[in-house]
C-alpha cells in the first residue's frame, strides 16, 4: 500500500518535472514570446491593443512566479491554454493526436520487445559461435543510425520500390507498421542488447553451476536456469526507456505525416506556438509514467525478492 | 582457481620470491577488434579533415549549378549525384561535415563542460548541494532528451548554433549523473580514506586522486556522446530547425532530398549513410575502450 | 571398488598466448565411506581437481593425454556428455563455495531440489513434494513444508548451505565433492554445518572429497589428506599419521604457519604502562532507509556501549564475527566518524573534539593498516609513491622522502628494486606491506589493523604477523587489532575484546579470555576453531 503510494507520488513528481522544465525553458529564456509569435516582420500589421491582449492571454503582463502558479493552477483543472498557431484548445488538440501516437509506441514497443528477446535469445544457444560473435556487437550500434534515415531507407524499399506498405496518413491498421518498424529498430536493439547482456552475464552465475552439476541437460539448463534470471533487467528498462519511443515518434509520425503528438510537437516547434509545445510535453510524460507504473506492477509477479520488501 | 594471483611462496625464505600474474584475466583485444578500432578511428578522421579541410576533397563549389545536370545518379563527374537544384551532392557533404561537426562538437563540449563539473561539485560536496544538484538533473530527465532539445530551439529560435546549443544543454543532465556517480565511487573508495589518515587535506586528494581517477571512466563517453550528438543535430535539422538553405547540413540534406525519394534515391541514402558512418564509428570506438576498461579492472 | 580414482591427471588453462600448468601428475584414491581432504593456498590447483571429476572445467582447461579419472568405474576423461550428465548428481553431487549465489534467486527451494529427484528418476511427480519435505528435515531446518515454498533470500547464509546439501545428498550419489564448503560463512556456522555434511555421510556411506584451504579442518573432519603445492602433491598421509610428523618443509612450513588457539602469557606491566588510546563508553546508530515518505528508517546500532583502553606497545584484539560492529570502531577510533555518545580518547585528547590543527596532527600519530590493501591505492600509483604520499604531505623534501621510502622498504621485508612498480602488480602479501610500509612511515604511536591477514594464505599470513610482532619489538607502536580468527589473534594480542552485536561481551588479558573464557559466545566462537588433533609437536 505505502509502496503503491510511493509509486503514484514519483509518477507525480515526474509530470510535475516535466511541466516544470519546459515552463522554465520556454518562458524563463530570454527572447520576448510575442514578438515571437508575431512574427518580426509581422508585428507591424497586429496593433497595440491586440499585442496587449495576446500578452495577458499567454500571462506575460505577470511577474514569473505568478505565472507559473496561475499555469500550474490551469494545468490541474486540465486547461493547457489555447494554441496560437491553431486558436484551439490544447486539450482538445491532444486529445486528437494522443490515440495515434499510442497506438504507434505500443506497436513499436511490442515489436521492438519480439524481436529484441527472440534475436538475444536465438544467439544465446551458441554465443561463441562464428555466426553469433559478429551478430553480439549488432545491437550495440542500434542507435548509431539516425531515425529519419531508418524512416526514409524503409518508406523507399517498402513504399516505393515494393508497394507493401502506405507511404504515409494512418487511414489503414497497417499503415501504422513502417512508422513502428522505424522507432523499433533502435529501441529493439537496446533490448536486445540489454537481454543478451543479461544472459552472458546469468551464464556465468553460480546458480547456474549448480544446475549443471544436478545433472540437468544442457538446454534445461539454459531455458530454466539461465533464460529466467536473464530477463529481469531487460523488464526494468522496458518502462525507464519508453522516452526513446516518445522521441522516435516526433520524427516517425513527421516523415510519415501521421497525426500524433509528436508530428503536433514538430509543428508546434516550427510555428512556435509555445503553449502547445508545453501541452506535447506534459502528454507525453504522463505517458511515460503510466507505461513505468504498469511494468513497475508487472515486476514483482517475476521477481520473488521486490515482493518481499514492500 | 580463484582470481587472485598466484604467487610462488618460498616457505624457508619467509618471502614470496615471485608473482605471476594471473594472464588470463587480462585477454589482449583481439586482432578483429583493433582493426575494427582503427576502421574507426579512420572513418572520424576522415570526417574531421573534411570539416576542416573540405578543400582537401573537393574543388567543386557546393553552390555551383551544374546546368542539365538536374537530378543524375552517381557517376564519375559528380560521385554522389546531383541534386533537384544541379548541384554537386559530394562537395555539399564534404562541405556539410563543417557544419555538422562543429555544432557536434560544440555539443559535446557543452554538455561536457557542464556535466564533468556539475557532477564533481555535486559528488565531493555532497549534502545539501549535491541535493539540489541532483533534483534539477531528475526534473531535467523527466522529459526525453531530443524534446528538450526541440523546446530550447523553440524558445530560442532556429539555426545551427542554437541547435547546438539546444543538444547540450539536455545533454547535460545525464553527464553530471555519470560524473557524479564516478566522483562518488572515487570519493568513497579506500585509497582516499588512505590520503585523509595521511592527513592529506581535501583540495589536494580531490586534485591528485578524485579527479583524475573519476574522469577516465567518463572520458570514455566522450566518444559515445560525440555521435549522439551528430544524431541529435542532424535530426532537428531535419526536423527543419537548424541551417538556412541554401547551406548544405548533413541532416538537411536528408531533408532536402525528401521530395525525390521515388525518384532519387542517392539524395537521401547517400548523406543518411554517411551520418551513419561517423555515428556507427563513434559508437565503435566507445565499444572498444569500455570493453578493454572492464577486462583491465 | 574405489569410489575415485585419480591416475597421472594433469590440467592446462590454454589461451591464445599463455599455456599455464595449473595441475601435473596427480594420483588420488578415495575408498567408500572415506573423508579424503585435499589441501592447498590458493593457485595450487585443489579446485581445477575437483572441477575435473565432475567435469565442469572450462574450456580454456586442457587434460593431460594420459589423465584418468574413474568414478564409481565409469572414466570420466573422454566420457560423452550424456554419461556425465548421468553421473552429475546420481553418483557425484557437489557442495559449493558460496551458497547466496549458488541457489536460483527466483526459484523456490522446494523446487530446486525437486529438480535432481526428477532428473535422476528418485520418485515420480506424485511423490516429489514428501520427498522434498523429508529432505529438507535431514539437513536440520524447521518448517520443512513452509520453508519448500520460500525463495533463497529468504534464508540465511548457513540455510541456504544446508539446502545445498541437501541438494547434493538427494540423489544418494557415492561421493559428495565439497569446495571449501564453509569459507563464506560465520564460524559458529562454519561447525554447524560441517558437522551435519560429515553425518549424513556417516549415515549413507558415502564418500567426500574436502577441497579447502584450512590444514586444520582437514585435521579434524578427514579420514586422509593429501597436501597439494603448485598443482602437484606434496604429502599424503592418512591423517592421524599426518600430524604425528609431516615430511616435507613445505607441509611443515604449512602446519608451523597455521596459527593455533595458543594465547601469549600475561605481561604484568601492561597495567604500569601510559594509555595510547582509551575508549569510553561509545555508541553510534545508524537509521537506516524507510521505504516511504513519513516512516522512519529502523534504528541499526552497530557500537552499543564499548569500553576499552590500549596502553602503549601493547596488542588489543577486537574480536567478533561479521555484523559485530569490529570496523564501525575502528572508524570511530580513527576520527573517520563521529560517535553519538561517549569519548575516543587518544593521548589524552578527544578525538573527536580537537580542532583542524589538532586532528591533522592526530592523523600523523593514528594510522590504519586495511583488509584489503589493493583497493587503498590509487590506481595509477607506484609502491614508492604510495608510500610517500604521507611524508610528502608531512613536508619532508624530495631525496628526503625518497631515502625514507627505501628505508621503509627494507624494513618490510620488500627489496628496493619494487619502489618503482605499480602497486597493483605485486601479490596479495607484497601489497600489505606496501600498506604496512605506509602506515608506519610517520612512526604513528597506535595502527589499526582491520582484518590485515583475512585475505591471505596462511604462509603468508604468518609472515605478516611475524613483521607485526617485529615492528612493535622495534618502534613500540600499540595495534588495535580487528579480527574474525580467535587462532591469529591469540598469536599477537596481549588484550581481547569479544563483540557480539554492538555490545562487549567479554574483555580481559588474551591468555584469561582465550583459556578460561567466562561468556557462552566466548566459548562458542573457541569451540568453533579447529583444533589440532592430539600429539602435535
Amino acid at each position: 500500500m505505502k509502496r503503491l503510494a510511493l509509486r503514484f507520488g514519483q509518477a507525480a513528481l515526474v509530470v510535475w518535472g516535466a511541466f516544470t522544465v519546459s515552463f522554465v525553458i520556454l518562458y524563463l529564456i530570454p527572447g520576448d514570446s510575442v514578438s515571437v509569435l508575431l512574427g518580426a516582420d509581422g508585428g507591424t500589421a497586429v496593433s497595440p491593443e491586440q499585442e496587449a491582449a495576446l500578452r495577458s492571454s499567454l500571462g506575460l503582463d505577470q511577474g514569473f512566479f505568478e505565472r507559473y502558479v496561475h499555469l500550474a493552477w490551469q494545468y490541474l483543472h486540465l486547461d493547457f491554454g489555447n494554441s496560437v498557431l491553431y486558436g484551439a484548445r490544447v486539450t482538445d488538440l491532444l486529445k486528437n493526436a494522443l490515440p495515434s501516437t499510442i497506438v504507434l509506441t505500443l506497436s513499436a514497443m511490442v515489436l521492438s520487445i519480439v524481436f529484441g528477446i527472440a534475436f538475444a535469445v536465438a544467439i544465446s544457444f551458441r554465443p561463441d559461435g562464428r555466426i553469433a560473435r559478429t551478430l553480439r556487437i549488432l545491437p550495440a550500434f542500434g542507435n548509431a543510425v539516425p531515425t529519419f534515415w531508418i524512416a526514409l531507407i524503409l518508406l523507399q524499399v517498402f513504399s516505393f520500390q515494393i508497394h507493401i506498405f502506405p507511404s504515409s496518413g494512418d487511414a489503414q491498421w497497417y499503415s501504422v507498421v513502417l512508422p513502428a518498424l522505424t522507432i523499433a529498430i533502435p529501441y529493439g536493439s537496446m533490448i536486445a542488447q540489454v537481454t543478451l547482456d543479461g544472459i552472458l552475464r546469468a551464464r556465468a552465475e553460480l546458480y547456474v553451476t549448480t544446475a549443471v552439476s544436478k545433472g540437468l541437460r544442457p538446454l534445461d539448463v539454459h531455458t530454466r536456469h539461465v533464460l529466467p534470471a536473464s530477463l529481469l533487467p531487460t523488464v526494468s528498462i522496458i518502462g525507464l526507456h519508453f522516452g526513446t519511443l516518445l522521441a522516435g515518434a516526433v520524427i516517425s509520425e513527421t516523415v510519415y505525416s501521421r497525426q500524433g503528438i509528436g508530428s503536433l510537437m514538430q509543428q508546434a516547434v516550427v510555428q512556435r506556438d509555445l503553449p502547445l509545445v508545453q501541452g506535447t510535453i506534459v502528454t507525453t510524460a504522463i505517458v511515460f509514467v503510466i507505461v513505468n507504473l504498469l511494468t513497475d506492477a508487472v515486476y514483482p509477479l517475476i521477481d520473488p525478492r521486490a515482493k518481499v520488501s514492500s | 582457481m580463484t582470481t587472485a594471483p598466484s604467487v610462488i611462496v618460498d616457505p624457508i625464505v619467509g618471502l614470496e620470491v615471485g608473482v605471476t600474474p594471473d594472464k588470463r584475466l587480462r585477454p589482449r583485444r583481439t586482432l578483429g577488434a583493433r582493426i575494427g578500432l582503427g576502421l574507426c578511428l579512420a572513418i572520424i578522421g576522415v570526417a574531421v579533415l573534411a570539416a576542416a579541410f573540405p578543400g582537401w576533397f573537393t574543388h567543386t563549389d557546393p553552390y555551383k549549378i551544374f546546368y542539365g545536370q538536374h537530378l543524375k545518379p552517381p557517376s564519375w563527374e559528380h560521385p554522389f549525384g546531383t541534386d533537384n537544384l544541379s548541384r554537386d551532392l559530394y562537395s555539399r557533404v564534404v562541405h556539410g561535415a563543417h557544419v555538422s561537426l562543429t555544432a557536434s562538437l560544440l555539443a559535446l563540449a557543452i554538455s561536457f563542460t557542464g556535466g564533468t563539473l556539475l557532477g564533481l561539485v555535486a559528488g565531493s560536496a555532497g549534502g545539501f548541494v549535491d541535493g539540489v544538484i541532483m533534483r534539477v538533473t531528475d526534473l531535467m530527465m523527466s522529459i526525453p532528451s531530443l524534446m528538450m532539445s526541440l523546446a530550447i530551439v523553440a524558445a530560442l529560435g532556429f539555426g545551427t548554433i542554437n541547435v547546438a546549443i539546444a543538444v547540450g544543454v539536455a545533454g547535460i543532465a545525464a553527464i553530471t549523473r555519470l560524473m557524479r556517480s564516478s566522483v562518488l565511487v572515487v570519493a568513497r573508495s579506500a585509497y582516499v580514506e588512505a590520503a585523509v589518515l595521511s592527513g592529506v587535506g581535501w583540495p589536494t586528494i580531490l586534485r591528485k586522486h578524485v579527479l583524475p581517477n573519476s574522469f577516465a571512466p567518463v572520458a570514455a563517453y566522450i566518444a559515445l556522446d560525440f555521435g549522439a550528438s551528430i544524431i541529435a543535430i542532424s535530426s532537428l535539422s531535419f526536423l527543419g530547425l537548424g541551417v538556412k538553405p541554401p547551406n548544405p547540413e548533413w541532416g538537411a540534406l536528408v531533408a532536402d532530398g525528401r521530395s525525390f525519394l521515388a525518384t532519387a534515391w542517392w539524395l537521401t541514402t547517400i548523406p543518411g549513410l554517411v551520418v551513419t558512418a561517423v555515428v556507427v564509428a563513434a559508437n565503435g570506438v566507445f565499444l572498444y575502450f569500455q570493453s578493454s576498461g572492464r577486462s583491465s579492472q | 571398488m574405489s569410489v575415485l580414482k585419480i591416475r597421472g591427471l594433469g590440467i592446462d588453462y590454454v589461451t591464445h598466448h599463455y599455456r599455464e600448468v595449473a595441475v601435473s601428475d596427480l594420483d588420488l584414491t578415495v575408498e567408500a565411506g572415506q573423508v579424503v581432504a585435499v589441501v592447498g593456498e590458493s593457485g595450487s590447483g585443489k579446485t581445477s581437481v575437483a572441477k575435473a571429476i565432475v567435469g565442469l572445467l572450462p574450456s580454456t582447461a586442457e587434460l593431460a593425454p594420459e589423465s584418468q579419472i574413474v568414478v564409481n568405474g565409469v572414466d570420466v576423461v573422454g566420457a560423452s556428455e550424456a554419461m556425465l550428465r548421468a553421473l552429475r548428481g546420481a553418483v557425484v553431487s557437489f557442495v559449493p563455495q558460496d551458497p547466496r549465489r549458488s541457489l536460483h534467486p527466483l526459484k523456490r527451494i522446494g523446487a530446486q531440489i525437486a529438480e535432481v529427484l526428477l532428473e535422476h528418476d528418485v520418485c515420480t511427480k506424485d511423490e516429489v513434494d514428501a520427498h522434498v519435505i523429508d529432505l529438507i528435515d535431514r539437513v536440520g531446518i524447521d518448517q520443512p513444508d513452509v520453508r519448500a515454498r520460500q525463495y533463497p533470500h529468504e534464508f540465511s547464509g548457513g540455510m541456504l548451505q544446508r539446502v545445498l546439501i541437501a541438494i547434493a545428498i538427494a540423489a544418494k550419489p557415492a561421493l559428495i565433492i565439497a569446495d571449501e564448503p564453509t569459507s563464506a560463512l560465520d564460524v559458529t556456522i562454519q561447525k554447524q554445518v560441517l558437522s551435519l555434511l560429515v553425518d549424513i555421510v556417516a549415515d549413507d556411506g558415502v564418500s567426500i572429497l574436502l577441497v579447502t584451504h584450512d590444514l586444520e579442518l582437514a585435521a579434524r573432519y578427514s579420514d586422509a589428506t593429501i597436501v597439494l603445492r603448485g598443482g602437484r602433491v606434496v604429502e599424503r598421509r592418512s591423517t592421524g599419521d599426518f600430524f604425528a610428523g609431516p615430511i616435507t618443509d613445505y607441509t611443515r612450513a604449512l602446519l608451523r604457519s597455521s596459527p593455533t588457539l595458543q594465547p601469549r602469557p600475561i605481561d604484568q606491566s601492561l597495567d604500569d604502562r601510559p594509555v595510547v588510546l582509551e575508549v569510553d563508553d561509545i555508541r553510534r546508530s545508524i537509521r537506516l532507509r524507510s521505504d516511504s515518505w513519513w516512516g522512519k528508517g529502523e534504528l541499526f546500532t552497530p557500537v552499543d556501549g564499548v569500553t576499552f583502553r590500549v596502553p602503549r606497545a601493547s596488542t588489543v584484539a577486537v574480536v567478533g564475527e561479521s555484523g559485530a560492529g569490529k570496523t564501525s570502531i575502528a572508524r570511530l577510533v580513527l576520527g573517520l566518524d563521529k560517535p553519538d555518545s561517549g569519548r575516543v580518547i587518544f593521548e589524552g585528547a578527544d578525538v573527536h573534539q580537537i580542532g583542524r590543527e589538532a586532528r591533522r596532527a592526530l592523523r600523523r600519530k593514528t594510522q590504519l593498516i586495511p583488509q584489503n590493501p589493493a583497493s587503498s591505492f590509487d590506481p595509477r600509483y607506484s609502491v614508492a609513491q604510495v608510500i610517500a604520499e604521507p611524508l610528502i604531505h608531512d613536508g619532508l623534501d624530495r631525496s628526503a622522502v625518497g631515502v625514507r621510502v627505501a628505508e621503509l622498504l627494507d624494513q618490510v621485508g620488500l627489496p628496493s628494486s619494487f619502489a618503482n612498480k605499480g602497486a597493483l602488480e605485486l601479490s596479495g602479501g607484497q601489497q600489505q606491506r606496501v600498506a604496512i610500509a605506509r602506515a608506519i612511515s610517520l612512526n604513528p604511536r597506535l595502527v589499526v589493523c582491520d582484518e590485515p591477514t583475512s585475505a591471505l594464505d596462511v604462509t603468508v599470513q604468518a609472515r605478516i604477523i611475524e613483521l607485526l610482532l617485529g615492528l612493535q619489538k622495534e618502534t613500540g607502536v600499540s595495534y588495535l587489532f580487528i579480527s574474525h580468527n580467535l587462532a591469529v589473534v591469540s598469536e599477537l594480542a596481549d588484550t581481547v575484546v569479544v563483540l557480539n552485536r554492538g555490545r562487549v561481551v567479554e574483555s580481559g588479558h588474551a591468555a584469561d579470555v582465550l583459556g578460561n573464557p567466562s561468556a557462552e559466545y566466548t566459548r562458542e566462537l573457541i569451540a568453533s576453531v579447529p583444533h589440532r588433533r592430539e600429539g602435535v609437536q
